[in-house]
C-alpha cells in the first residue's frame, strides 16, 4: 500500500569542480511500513560522500531490524529507536574513520530518517533539510513536520559527526493518520519552503502528494523526479546537490 | 478494465521562486583623511569602480553581496547597505583627521542592525566582512574599538580585515584585529578590489560548514 520515489542529483557547483554528489538517500516500503533516510555530506568533509552513503545504509538496516521485532506503540519507544539509529550510525562512521586513519568529522553529513508505521510518523533529524507531511486528519493538511536546523549563518549546520550530535538532533514521533511524506536536503530548501511564511510551498506539494497517493508507475516517476532535479529551471535556482524522497499511501 | 497509471506533473510542477537570496554584507571602512589626498584617493576611487565591475561578472554575487561604505576623516556613512547590483561607486574626497576608532564602532553597530533586519524578514545571511583601508594611524581613541573587533571575531560575528597603505601604522593595525594586517603593494587598489570581489563571491556561495576558499592576497599585498 505504501509506495515511494526518490532521487539525488549533483549540484551544478559540483559538476563544475568534478566532485561527486554528496547527497544520498534510500527507502524501503511494505504494505504497512515505510522507512526512508536522506543525508547531505558536508562540502568541508573529505569523505562526505562515504559519510552520507554509510549513514543512509546503516539507518535503514537498524530500523528494519528493530521494527521486525516490534512496532513501538508509544512516543518514548519511538524516540528510543531513533536514538539507537543515530548512535549506531555514529559508531559506524567512527569505525570507517579509524580504518582510513581519518577523523570522524571527515565523514561529516546531515541525516534525516523517517518512519511511517501504523498510525505513527517518527522522525530523527540533524542538520538542514526538512520533512513535509500530508495529514489525513489535520486542518492544515500539508505542513513542515521537521524544520531545517541551521546556525546563525546560511553556511552553518550541525552534522551527525559533531561531538554532541545526539543532543542537538531532533527526535519526534507523531500519532497521526499520514497520507504522504516528503524528505529533502538543503539544496531544495529555498525552492520548497517560503522564506517569508516559513511554510511549505503548497503549489509544489499539492500536486506531488496528489500523485504519490494514486496509482503511478514508480520507476517511471523516479526517473521523472531525477530529470526534474537536473532540469535547467531547478539548476537556475540552486547550485547545490539536491535530494527528494516522497512516500505515499496509494489509495486507488 | 484497469485504470491507467497517473503521472506526477514534474515537467510543469511549480516551486517557490520569490524567496530572497541569502545576503553577504560587507562594510568598506575607508580612510579619507588629509594624507590620502592626491594620487592615493584617486587610485582608491578607481579601485572602487573595479570592485563594482568585477562583482558584475557574477549574477548570483550581485544579488547576494551587500555593500556599505563608511569613511573616516570625518566619520560618515557614505553608502548605506545596498545589494551589489545597486551599488554605484562614489567619488571620495580626502580631508580632515583619522577618527578610525569611532568609524570601527559605527561599522560594527551598523552590522548588528543589518543582521536584525535580516532576521525580521526571514532572510538568511553569511558572516559579514569588514574591510578597513588606511594610510595612517587613528587620531582618536581606538583601543576600545580593537577590543570590540577581537570580541566579535572570537564569536564569529564578523571577519575583520585591515589593509595598510604606504605610511600606515602597521603595528596599530596588527593590534586592531586578530587577523594579520596586509600591507598594500604601492597603490595597487585595483588588484586588491579584484581579490575582495572574488573572495566575497566565494563566501556568498559557500555551502554549510564549508570553509570559504580564500585566494592568497599575495598579488597585491605583503604581510
Amino acid at each position: 500500500m505504501w509506495q515511494a520515489i526518490g532521487a539525488s542529483a549533483k549540484g551544478t557547483s559540483h559538476i563544475n569542480t568534478g566532485s561527486p554528489c554528496q547527497d544520498a538517500h534510500g527507502y524501503l516500503v511494505s504494505d504497512n511500513i515505510a522507512i526512508a533516510a536522506v543525508a547531505d555530506g558536508l562540502g568541508s568533509a573529505i569523505k562526505s560522500y562515504e559519510g552520507a552513503n554509510l549513514a543512509v545504509k546503516i539507518s535503514l538496516e537498524v530500523l528494519m531490524k528493530e521494527l521486525k521485532i516490534s512496532i513501538p506503540a508509544n512516543n518514548d519507544d519511538w524516540i528510543n529507536i531513533l536514538h539507537d539509529v543515530f548512535i549506531k550510525v555514529r559508531e559506524c562512521l567512527e569505525r570507517a574513520a579509524k580504518e582510513d586513519n581519518l577523523l570522524l568529522r571527515d565523514f561529516g553529513t546531515t541525516l534525516i530518517v523517517a518512519v511511517i508505521a501504523e498510525d505513527w510518523l517518527a522522525i530523527g533529524h540533524i542538520g538542514d533539510g526538512a520533512v513535509v507531511a500530508f495529514f489525513e486528519d489535520r486542518d492544515e493538511s500539508i505542513q513542515i513536520i521537521s524544520e531545517p536546523q541551521r546556525g546563525e549563518y546560511a553556511n552553518e549546520t550541525s552534522p551527525i559527526t559533531s561531538t554532541d550530535a545526539i543532543n542537538i538532533a531532533h527526535f519526534s514521533a507523531h500519532k497521526a493518520s499520514i497520507k504522504a511524506v516528503a524528505i529533502f536536503t538543503d539544496g531544495l530548501q529555498n525552492l520548497l519552503i517560503s522564506t517569508a511564511s516559513g511554510k511549505a510551498y503548497l503549489p509544489f506539494f499539492t500536486p506531488l502528494f496528489d500523485g504519490i497517493t494514486q496509482n503511478i508507475n514508480i520507476s517511471e516517476s523516479s526517473i521523472q523526479l531525477e530529470d526534474f532535479l537536473n532540469s535547467a529551471r531547478v539548476c537556475k535556482k540552486t547550485d547545490d546537490d539536491k535530494t527528494l524522497v516522497v512516500i505515499g499511501k496509494c489509495t486507488t | 478494465m484497469p485504470i491507467p497509471p497517473k503521472e506526477i506533473p514534474f515537467v510543469e510542477i511549480p516551486f517557490e521562486t520569490s524567496n530572497p537570496e541569502p545576503r553577504c554584507p560587507c562594510v568598506l571602512l575607508l580612510d579619507t583623511s588629509g594624507s590620502m589626498s592626491g594620487v592615493p584617493i584617486t587610485e582608491l576611487n578607481d579601485g572602487l569602480r573595479i570592485f563594482k565591475d568585477t562583482l558584475s561578472k557574477d549574477e548570483l554575487a550581485m544579488s547576494r553581496i551587500e555593500i556599505s561604505i563608511i569613511t573616516f576623516g570625518p566619520v560618515k556613512i557614505e553608502q548605506d547597505f545596498v545589494v551589489a547590483s545597486e551599488f554605484i561607486p562614489p567619488s571620495l574626497h580626502a580631508s580632515d583627521a583619522t577618527p578610525m576608532g569611532s568609524a570601527i564602532k559605527l561599522a560594527l553597530d551598523r552590522l548588528d542592525e543589518r543582521k536584525k533586519i535580516y532576521k525580521e524578514n526571514g532572510i538568511s545571511y553569511y558572516r559579514p566582512w569588514v574591510f578597513l583601508i588606511t594610510d595612517g594611524a587613528p587620531t582618536d581613541e581606538w583601543q576600545s574599538a580593537a577590543q570590540r573587533i577581537h570580541e566579535a571575531e572570537t564569536k564569529k560575528r564578523v571577519a575583520f580585515f585591515c589593509v595598510g597603505v604606504e605610511q600606515a601604522d602597521m603595528s596599530i593595525l596588527s593590534q586592531l584585529s586578530p587577523r594579520q594586517p596586509l600591507k598594500l603593494k604601492g597603490l595597487n587598489f585595483g588588484e586588491m578590489f579584484v581579490w575582495l570581489s572574488s573572495s566575497l563571491t566565494s563566501a556568498s556561495r559557500s555551502k554549510p560548514n564549508e570553509d570559504v576558499p580564500l585566494q592568497s592576497p599575495m598579488g597585491w599585498a605583503t604581510v
